[in-house]
């Protein structure tokens, strides 16, 4: 069972109803309940092993830190130390053994790259439930948050149903008091949680869907399609990554509303950003905000960093001493995003790249603005804003285009054939030929289909960003409608879905991208 | 007030019915619209658009048969009504609910079913790469071409091969819904109510001709056994033909085909639990004299006949039901005038078309 299906469906409906119908003190159990069943019919029953050593290990050394204050340091790096070495060794082994055999080779004939593998099945959503538990451990370390003493209460934040495969990541201060809290029903929660759902069957199956046989294709062949396929490819995986996560979002969290829980939004608008940094502030917003809280101020607060930022300004200045620990924590910080997202160099040279974005545009920001004021240029019109919009999200293209590429050397040699003027020429006049080859690879007549669907899904996921962009979101906005507006706006949906949506035999539209980290 | 809110409410709920009744019935029409025109769907639909009980004799068979039958001959040369419900490679599990679907509409006096199937159903469950049963496109051609009904349903619930999920066989627009072109397509939307007329009902032609080496006959009398799923299949058929329709006489047939000397094992084991049924069967192998099929000229291949070999067939199929089953001469009905205009018809296309001969070098 995935999020994108019709057993998902009816499971929350089965779930909704023993929600509601039984007495309200019982709803945090059912939901219990349902997130092991959950869990059992999505996962690898077995590897819920996995997610029963997390909640223990986390439940007794919060425990234990209460009541051992001397021991407090020990047991929680004891208790981060098990829950790190988990998440590594499932999520990781391959990728360091992978390097291992690959240094290896080189000192050595009867060592080859990749000879050593393992075959560890990870546990459903363990990028996103280790992060929560590591954030909730540390807020109970900091003495933020005092510990769960129920530990099914404890295991419901790490494994609530609609959350967990693909996220948000939730703080416990933030959820827990909507999570355990008795909810009456309430019709206009269920209305808003629908339609938000609609919005992400329709984000995932138009538009998602129909571009992943072509984005695939196009990133897969990338030494046959070169030059402008790359930015046609980079262009479209920006959408499809956009659409898929986002609507993996709005299912996720309409699911939840309907339940009258709220989970922590993951994007806002984040093609209006006028800048890398800004991108981040508002695309998965939930990981930007653990690595801040967990990794980048520990980071700076640490006394290695004290002592940095005290040599740098008695040697460089103050301004100095400010930014380059900054930057090197922001380093720590993209690093790891970059890992998070799975074991491989171009996942590193993604995280990396944006780093170097981020650098780059604070050390850039004043001496551009000074420039724009010499020639005269109104940094704020609206034709500036728009110009920074675009060139932020090509920026970006080229940070996902190594998330994409089958290797580093693959995103290397895409970005470079990208830039290289006389192959892009050269491209160019193959286009028609080419398209005529990729709609028999994915299946003839369907690029047709799927342009037309892609461009109406994504006019209307204009509408809904627009909507996003502001205080009130598309599925609020239409919830609050009357009846009639509802309906006809219900029914589009669905209708487009249907026709416009790219599933059935053919396709598999079981997966999200981000469910797979 | 009061009263003015449920009035309300029942307006509403009223209108959500109808929207979704009308969705339902125009979401039917538009996947019966997108699916692609087959000789299969073809035949599907012709045989829908046939009067209720006018029809004396049906035809089950794969392509084999509706290439070889002519309907409309035996109707100009001895009266009865007949129709060939073909559809290309024919799984043997779906024969036995195309009955219950005949038996909806009509009350044929004759039932004429092609034993091809099982024979490959047989040696195909045996093989390594191919397994008949399992092929989801032969299935879908009786399948996607079939009414929605409960029959419908029971046939894809129980008989559907596991390549794909069940509810994109019963909710076929899974399928069908990338088509959008074919909307634009006004043949298509002949067939939005899945019924179109056929004047040939059901036959189809060709007209290459080909040179056949033929398998040699050598083990005549030998019984080869017969694989549990396809023994079992044959015998659920046989009693449900038994139980649903008692007064119905059942004829089954072998259509001339090149690899008949490899498989005849096969088929003694299946004309021995026909015995058993107290059926009849009619292996035209053993009449390619008799019937002066020439396999140098009367197939287009090893598996189907062309428009020569088909008359040939045709002819002596229809005097062997003229002899043995006791249908009615419908030729002077003015009930069924049409089949009279519909045989000139055919008959004119018929006598316009030339055999040519390929690879004769």
């Amino acid at each position: 069972m995935t999020l994108v299906s019709f057993s998902f469906i009816c499971f929350l409906l089965i779930v909704l109803l023993l929600y509601y119908l039984l007495p309200s003190k019982w709803q945090w159990v059912i939901l219990l309940f349902g997130s092991t069943a959950f869990y059992m019919l999505a996962g690898t029953p077995i590897t819920f092993i996995y997610v029963i050593i997390s909640i223990l290990s986390v439940y007794l050394g919060t425990h234990f830190m209460e009541k051992k204050p001397n021991s407090k340091k020990k047991i929680y790096v004891f208790t981060l130390l098990i829950n790190i070495l988990m998440l590594v060794a499932l999520k990781y082994t391959n990728f360091i053994l992978t390097n291992i055999t690959a240094v290896g080779s080189r000192f050595s004939d009867n060592i080859h790259e990749g000879d050593w593998s393992v075959k560890w099945i990870a546990s459903l959503g363990i990028s996103f439930y280790a992060l929560q538990m590591i954030g909730y451990l540390t807020d109970c370390y900091w003495g933020i948050t005092a510990p769960q003493k129920n530990i099914g209460k404890l295991a419901l934040y790490n494994i609530y149903f609609p959350q967990m495969v693909s996220g948000p990541i939730n703080k416990y201060s933030n959820l827990s008091s909507s999570l355990f809290a008795e909810h009456k029903f309430d019709a206009n929660n269920l209305r808003e949680g629908g339609f938000r759902i609609l919005q992400g069957f329709f984000k995932k199956l138009v538009v998602s869907e129909q571009l992943t046989g072509i984005v695939d294709y196009l990133y897969a062949n990338y030494a046959e399609y070169n030059g402008i396929y790359v930015w046609i490819g980079t262009a479209l995986y920006l959408l499809q990554l956009y659409s898929d996560f986002s609507g993996c979002m709005d299912i996720v969290l309409g699911a939840s509303k309907c339940f009258g829980i709220d989970l922590a939004e993951n994007f806002k608008a984040p093609f209006a950003s006028t800048s890398v940094q800004e991108f981040w502030q508002r695309f998965h917003m939930s990981l930007g905000a653990w690595l801040k809280d967990y990794i980048m101020y520990p980071l700076m607060r640490s006394s290695a960093f004290s002592k940095m930022t005290k040599k740098l300004k008695n040697k460089y200045g103050k301004k100095a001493a400010k930014m380059i620990p900054t930057f090197a924590a922001m380093f720590v910080v993209w690093f790891c995003m970059g890992l998070w997202h799975g074991g491989g160099w171009n996942f590193i040279g993604e995280g990396i790249w944006f780093w170097l974005m981020i650098v780059l545009g604070q050390l850039l920001e004043k001496p551009l603005k000074s420039l724009g004021k010499n020639l005269h240029i109104n940094g704020e019109s609206k034709f500036m804003h728009s110009l920074k919009c675009v060139g932020t999200s090509f920026l970006i293209g080229i940070g996902i285009l190594f998330f994409k590429a089958v290797s580093l050397r693959a995103a290397f040699t895409m970005i470079g054939s990208a830039f290289n003027l006389s192959r892009l020429i050269a491209s160019v006049g193959t286009v028609g030929e080419s398209l005529s080859l990729l709609d028999s690879s994915i299946g003839t007549n369907r690029i047709v289909w799927a342009a037309i669907s892609v461009a109406i899904g994504l006019a209307v996921m204009i509408l809904f960003g627009l909507k996003d962009k502001a205080e009130e979101r598309f599925h609020v906005y239409i919830s609050k409608k009357n009846f009639w507006i509802r309906l006809l706006v219900g029914y589009l949906l669905i209708m487009s879905i249907i026709f416009l949506g790219a599933y059935g035999p053919g396709y598999s539209a079981s997966e999200f991208i981000y469910g797979g980290f | 007030m009061k009263n003015k809110k449920v009035i309300k409410n029942l307006i509403r709920i009223f209108v959500v019915i109808a929207l979704i009744g009308v969705t339902l019935w125009g979401m039917v029409i538009v996947s019966y619209v997108m699916r692609p025109i087959s000789h299969s769907r073809q035949n599907f639909c012709g045989f829908y658009a046939e009067p209720d009980n006018s029809l004396d004799a049906v035809m089950i068979g794969s392509s084999s048969c509706y290439y070889a039958w002519q309907p409309l001959r035996g109707f100009n040369e001895y009266g009865f009504t007949s129709y060939n419900l073909g559809s290309d490679a024919l799984q043997p599990q779906s024969i036995e609910y195309e009955v219950k679907e005949i038996i909806k509409t009509q009350s044929p006096k004759l039932l004429m079913i092609d034993l091809r199937p099982f024979q490959y159903g047989n040696v195909m469950s045996n093989s390594e790469d191919s397994v008949n049963m399992e092929r989801v496109a032969p299935f879908r051609n009786v399948s996607d071409n079939m009414k929605y009904s409960m029959n419908r349903y029971e046939f894809i619930h129980k008989a559907a091969p596991t390549a794909e999920d069940e509810w994109t066989y019963q909710i076929d627009i899974s399928k069908y819904h990338a088509l959008i072109s074919e909307l634009f397509s006004a043949e298509n939307w002949k067939y939005a109510f899945n019924s179109y007329p056929l004047t040939a009902k059901g036959f189809w032609y060709h007209y290459e001709s080909r040179i056949i080496e033929f398998d040699p006959r050598d083990n005549k009398e030998e019984y080869a056994a017969l694989n549990d799923k396809i023994k079992d299949m044959f015998i659920s058929l046989l009693d449900t033909v038994k139980l649903e329709c008692p007064d119905t006489e059942v004829l089954f047939l072998v259509m001339p085909h090149k690899d008949y000397g490899k498989v005849e094992g096969v088929y003694n084991s299946l004309y021995k639990i026909i015995d058993e049924y107290g059926y009849d069967y009619l292996n035209l192998m053993d009449y390619m004299d008799y019937m002066r099929l020439d396999r140098l000229y009367d197939f287009r291949d090893g598996d189907h006949l062309n428009l020569s070999g088909a008359t040939k067939v045709s002819e002596f199929i229809g005097s062997y039901i003229d002899m043995r089953y006791n249908l009615p001469d419908r030729r002077n009905d003015s009930e069924y005038e049409n089949w009279n205009e519909c045989y000139r018809t055919w008959n004119e296309e018929m006598s316009q078309v030339q055999i040519i001969e390929m690879d004769y070098d």
